[in-house]
């Protein structure tokens, strides 16, 4: 049933190289690389991830207020009070 | 990528809510005049009963992030057109949801009792045979006793239907193989389960179950309900009744929609219109990863949860409302209108 290792796809002209893990740093440019690429993906998706979310947090606080203005009483109603 | 991971986490989830809740089992009973305090007894007797209460209490949250984000992932890079794994998969949502609807009513608290009234009763919406239908349900004329025996029994025996439906989940996978993050197929390019995913996955059960354990004993209740700690009373009406968070964008749907009928099927095709989803893919494109436009919308879709699931918890009065009413419309625009809309044009 489904598909089997040895039978998933042919694949031709493809040449692969390595290099044994004793003749290279485990993880080379982690800092000078890293951060500057972390940027680079920030850049890349602030602008479709923030603004719903921008929009989401201005539609809470704003529905809170005007809920909040909706329970205030007007003191002008209670002034012949005794 | 790591998104990949909820898959498994689920069935650490499972199994968890199994242990946990074969566990609790063996102190509870079932009956409208214990269950409250048979609760109690679990918690304060049984050795680690808190923990494995608490457990069984927060992993039903745990359940309902990692499915959530294990559909979010499905959206977003387009794995919805393994169309039989999709579906099975939205199958599994609605036994997960009953299974945590009747397990909530099963510690019999004010909102357990209440909870099952109200969603009990949108049955009563069915034409012709709906209140012969609720009535069949809570097997009396109220929520009583009767629901309260054959609930817990739904709960133990939905979780093992669940089981079942994982392997099938599963089954069908296999025909394919997994998604990847680039949409490509992937079938000349395979790693080996061990080392790399195993690993991978043993990673993120540590992860989430370091989540699970750091809620359980350093914020128990922070997302239940307080009426809870209060023994169910068909006399007394609790001012703000709530399901559990993971419900409240549902219910914020519910209750946008003025008409009893239309709210219910506003809540069932909430869930049901995920199954539409691969009908609908309109893109040449398999996933999000290169479509920017679909993307905006994609985190519209998940800001607008974010509001119904607030509304959800909200009283029904201005400008709650509107708000409400108008995230309604956006949740089922998006899927239904806007993101087909997104991929044509991108096209």
């Amino acid at each position: 049933m489904g598909r089997h290792f040895g039978d998933l796809a042919k694949i031709r002209h493809v040449i692969t190289y390595s290099i044994s893990p004793f003749e290279q740093r485990a993880f080379p440019n982690y800092f000078s690389k890293g951060i500057p690429n972390v940027w680079r993906r920030f850049k890349s998706s602030v602008f479709k991830v923030a603004p719903p979310m921008i929009l989401m947090y201005l539609t809470y606080t704003w529905g809170n207020h005007v809920h909040e203005q909706g329970k205030r009483k007007n003191p002008a109603d209670y002034e012949k009070d005794q | 990528s790591g998104v990949w991971n909820f898959g498994s986490l689920l069935g650490l989830c499972l199994i968890t809510q199994i242990l946990t809740g074969v566990f609790l089992g063996m102190d509870y009973t079932s009956d409208i005049s214990t269950g409250f305090s048979s609760v109690t007894h679990i918690w304060r007797d049984v050795n680690y009963g808190w923990l494995i209460r608490n457990l069984h209490g927060n992993g039903a949250s745990f359940f309902f992030i990692c499915i959530y984000m294990d559909i979010g992932r499905g959206l977003y890079y387009g794995s919805y057109l393994y169309k039989e794994t999709w579906n099975i998969g939205v199958v599994l949502l609605l036994l997960v949801m009953m299974t945590a609807f009747v397990g909530y009513v099963v510690p019999w608290g004010q909102m357990s009792f209440w909870g099952g009234t109200v969603i009990t009763n949108l049955l009563s919406g069915v034409p012709y045979m709906g209140d012969t239908l609720v009535q069949w349900i809570w097997g009396g004329f109220s929520v009583d006793n009767g629901t309260l025996t054959r609930f817990f029994g739904f709960h133990f025996l939905l979780a093992f239907v669940i089981g079942g439906g994982t392997v099938v989940h599963l089954l069908f996978l296999h025909e394919t193989g997994s998604n990847n993050p680039g949409g490509v197929n992937s079938d000349g390019d395979k790693i080996s389960f061990h080392p790399y995913f195993s690993y991978k996955d043993l990673l993120g059960f540590v992860i989430m179950l370091l989540g699970l354990t750091s809620l359980g004993v350093f914020s128990p209740n922070l997302v239940g309900d307080p009426e809870n700690f209060t023994p169910g009373n068909p006399l007394v009406t609790p001012p703000h009744i709530q399901p559990e968070w993971y419900f409240l964008f549902g219910y914020g749907i519910l209750r946008s929609i003025p008409n009893k009928v239309g709210g219910v099927l506003g809540l069932v095709f909430s869930i049901l219109v995920l199954m539409v989803v691969a009908i609908l893919h309109t893109s040449k494109q398999r996933g999000l990863t290169f479509r920017p436009v679909t993307q905006f919308l994609f985190w519209t879709l998940v800001g607008d949860m974010i509001i119904l699931t607030w509304i959800g918890g909200m009283p029904v009065e201005h400008p709650y409302i509107i708000i409400g009413q108008i995230g309604s419309v956006l949740y089922f625009g998006l899927f239904l209108v806007l993101v087909p809309l997104g991929g044509w044009v991108e096209n």
